[in-house]
């Protein structure tokens, strides 16, 4: 029996990973960061911890997932020269809502005096969250400088709309571990 | 319209793997009676495999050439580790100060 070997592509522009491995790299030492502190505040990380708002990160972790399943497919559909636009946009108002609700989150907090300076808990809460909410909000731009080029006909090559979906992708991974770090453990 | 099938299938499995995770966290009595660190295993473990999904099926990592595939693994069993490890040692389950005597 002969076994068949399945071709393999790099998705996107392989100088692009790169740049992906490392904001991974980056993303990995905040984590190690935020881990390493706990060691010496326990009590005070769990104390702060249930102080989230963990409804409003359980919404936004869907906002995301559901954002990248709309550009997951949208660049399905302009493989195959199907109207791909639409789903673009879908994806960017994701991260427009998911920044809204964050603003909301970050506002209730401040309301009820939970501020960066709060404790390091809060510090490294508001520094990596806005960091990725800085992420989101690139990755929207993106998508819908994307998805209104894409509207007018204008065409784009492989690696522009690959290289911009993987950066989407990258931005809703990294929140799944961030919603982890701050909401559930 | 496969792939988008798949796709769909990816995102509702990424979905109840969430609230599965949300329910280790914060669900009904009976799952809160698991000592809180076999908890917390369970709900990185379950960040991780959707980190993985995420990975391998919307960045389309899974028919990626083995180098790549290798790298995105090995950085998140560094992230896996990372994370318990450094959990472990801040509620006394790993003593770090054992490794230096």
């Amino acid at each position: 029996m002969t076994s068949v070997k399945r071709p393999t592509r790099i998705p996107g522009e392989e100088s692009f990973w790169v740049l992906l491995g490392g904001d991974l790299m980056v993303f990995a030492l905040l984590f190690g960061t935020f881990m390493y502190y706990r060691i010496d505040n326990l009590a005070l990380y769990e104390r702060s911890a249930a102080l989230t708002s963990q409804g409003l990160g359980l919404i936004n972790t869907f906002v995301l997932l559901t954002g990248s399943l709309f550009v997951a497919i949208g660049v399905e559909k302009w493989r195959q020269g199907l109207v791909s636009w639409k789903f673009l946009y879908a994806g960017a108002s994701c991260g427009v809502i998911f920044a809204l609700i964050k603003c909301l989150e970050y506002m209730l907090k401040i309301k009820s005096g939970i501020t960066i300076t709060t404790d390091i808990f809060f510090t490294l809460y508001y520094a990596f969250t806005g960091i990725h909410l800085v992420h989101v909000l690139i990755g929207s731009g993106l998508l819908l400088w994307l998805g209104s080029g894409l509207r007018e006909g204008r065409q784009h090559t492989a690696i522009i709309v690959e290289n911009i979906a993987l950066f989407w992708h990258l931005v809703d991974l990294l929140w799944l571990i961030l919603f982890t770090l701050f909401y559930l453990i | 319209m496969a792939r988008e099938k798949r796709l769909v299938s990816i995102w509702l499995i990424l979905g109840m793997a969430t609230i599965f995770a949300w329910l280790i966290g914060h669900g009904p009595r009976e799952i809160n009676s698991v000592p809180r660190y076999a908890q917390v295993t369970a709900i990185v473990f379950i960040a991780c495999f959707k980190v993985r999904l995420v990975m391998r099926e919307f960045m389309e990592v899974r028919g990626a050439p083995l180098p790549l595939r290798i790298a995105l693994d090995a950085w998140l069993t560094a992230i896996f580790c990372v994370i318990l490890g450094l959990y472990y040692t801040s509620i006394g389950l790993i003593d770090l100060a054992a490794f230096d005597r």
